[in-house]
């Protein structure tokens, strides 16, 4: 991944509901939650603004105190910063007493990307698919920033 | 409506556990493969590049056509018996049938469009709700059912009634004349190791030997893997209905068979150097012939859809 550290950092937090669990993502950069039309100032020095973050949660699972592990029932999550909804993940009731560590993917993994037509947040409609070469788009950070120009700069990776 | 694998065949690689066939989904497919509103101008269809009586490529066109008159940088490939297939596309960029639409809908010299765009096109047409609700049970078009529906229709052309399959059933109307039992021998002797039975190819991507043309300078299966082994490489195409496909090669190169079997023994790139007298090139041509599927080629279940 080409994006500096420390510059972009998702921070995951589940708290109970009756039934199930939710994992909240807030996204922050530079220690301030990511907000649209807002400036930013990188490590480095640069201003920053971003107009569309988005990328695949996959794979979680959920270990628990006697070492079982508890797999989602939904392979993959797309996550759009701007779009409050997708930061909060419902996933299936566990004993959150006995939860010892939520492992997950940040993208998505070589079994999915050649399983053929796949549906909901998998769904090529979503625009993180590649046409011309197969795969999802695991990570999209488009924005701008005013040196050397005020362009839009796409940084699509697939990792 | 199962596919029918042909005596002898191998297992088809499509897993088709996860998109069952049935006729409606195959009509559904169908229905988008012949219709030009999937582009952004609604001028260019699937079939404006893949006609039925050429083996589904573009006949006579060296790089195919699309879009304003767009030129791509390619020859366009046909469609045929494409469940054995591992990738697609020249250079395997595709690595599953399902997902293969997604590139010529996109392109810009192609067909132009943007996916959602498409499916809202189709989510407000009348016709396709009819069509989406007898194919999945629901009239919401998603770029998933889309992608499955295409993957109904492609599936189902298949070649396997050509003379030479006669001749290897023992059927009616498989007897081969003695030039056409040599030129099988020559093939099995020459061309079987990438273009083997019954599909004609191996799957794999080979190089064949052709040089490089310096203006599309086409690395082949190297775009991909970035691997300097596989510079040159392209997809093994099948030789069925090979007599209407024409041009030849991933970039058009060749417009009769003949100048093909020509450059097969003057290139010296091969690792067995190919050698053929005239009277041998016409028999192996003879034999070419006998891959002409009409079945096929005039099947009307995959024409344009009349209705
Ligand atoms: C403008 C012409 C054009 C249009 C329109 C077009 N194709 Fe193609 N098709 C091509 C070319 C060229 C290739 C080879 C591309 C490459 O190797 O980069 C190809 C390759 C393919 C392949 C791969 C075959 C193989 O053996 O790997 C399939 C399948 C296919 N097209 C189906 C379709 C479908 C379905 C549509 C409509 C959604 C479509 N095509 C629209 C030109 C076209
Ligand atoms: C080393 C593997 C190899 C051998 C041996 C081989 N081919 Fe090919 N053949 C290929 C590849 C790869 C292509 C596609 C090349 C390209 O487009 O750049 C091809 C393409 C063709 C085509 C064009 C098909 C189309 O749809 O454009 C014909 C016809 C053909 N081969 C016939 C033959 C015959 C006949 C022989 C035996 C004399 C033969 N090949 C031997 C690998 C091979």
């Amino acid at each position: 991944m080409s994006i500096k550290p420390g510059i972009l950092l998702f921070i995951l937090s589940y708290f109970a509901y009756p039934a199930t669990a939710q994992l909240s993502i807030l996204p922050i950069f530079d220690g301030r939650p990511i907000a649209e039309n807002t400036w930013y100032v990188s490590t480095k020095g640069d201003s920053v603004q971003f107009d569309n973050i988005r990328f695949y949660l996959s794979n979680i699972q959920f270990e628990m105190d006697d070492n079982t592990w508890i797999k989602d029932t939904v392979s993959a999550h797309l996550i759009d910063v701007f779009e409050p909804a997708s930061l909060h993940i419902i996933t299936q009731k566990i004993d959150l007493k006995r939860l010892k560590t939520i492992h997950f993917n940040l993208g998505i993994d070589s079994l999915i990307n050649v399983s053929g037509a796949l549906g909901g947040d998998l769904d090529p409609q979503k625009g993180m698919y590649w046409a011309w070469q197969s795969g999802y788009i695991n990570l999209k950070i488009e924005g701008r920033s005013p040196l050397p120009l005020r362009i839009f700069y796409p940084h699509h990776l697939c990792f | 409506m199962p596919l029918v694998i042909p005596k002898g065949w191998p297992k088809p690689v499509y897993d088709f556990s996860k998109n069952p066939l049935t006729k409606e989904g195959f009509e559904l497919g169908r229905q988008l493969f012949y219709d030009p509103i999937l582009s952004r101008d609604s001028t260019i269809s699937c079939a404006s590049c893949h006609l039925q009586a050429t083996g589904f490529t573009h006949v006579d066109h060296d790089l195919s056509h699309g879009i304003d008159d767009k030129v791509g940088t390619r020859n366009s490939m046909t469609i045929m018996n494409l469940a054995w297939s591992k990738n697609f596309m020249w250079d395997g960029a595709v690595n599953h049938l399902d997902m293969q639409p997604l590139a010529p809908l996109s392109s810009s010299v192609e067909m132009d469009e943007k996916l959602a765009r498409v499916i809202q096109k189709l989510n407000n047409a009348k016709k396709y709700k009819a069509l989406f609700f007898s194919a999945f049970n629901d009239s919401l078009a998603t770029g998933q059912k889309m992608l499955l529906a295409f993957s109904q229709f492609t599936l189902h052309l298949n070649s396997s009634n050509s003379k030479y399959d006669k001749y290897i059933r023992e059927e009616a109307g498989g007897t081969f004349t003695d030039q056409e039992k040599n030129g099988l021998q020559l093939f099995r002797k020459h061309c079987a190791s990438c273009h083997p039975e019954p599909l004609f190819t191996n799957q794999n991507f080979e190089k064949n030997g052709l040089p490089i043309d310096p203006t599309l300078n086409d690395l082949g299966r190297f775009t991909i893997t970035r691997m300097p082994v596989d510079s040159f490489k392209f997809k093994v195409p099948t030789l069925r209905n090979i007599q209407f496909t024409f041009p030849y090669m991933h970039d058009g190169r060749f417009k009769k068979l003949r100048e093909v079997l020509n450059h097969y023994t003057e290139t010296d790139e091969l690792k067995a150097q190919i050698v053929l007298s005239s009277n041998e090139k016409a028999d192996l041509i003879a034999f070419l012939l006998t891959l002409t599927d009409n079945d096929f080629l005039f099947d009307k279940r995959f024409g344009f859809p009349k209705d």
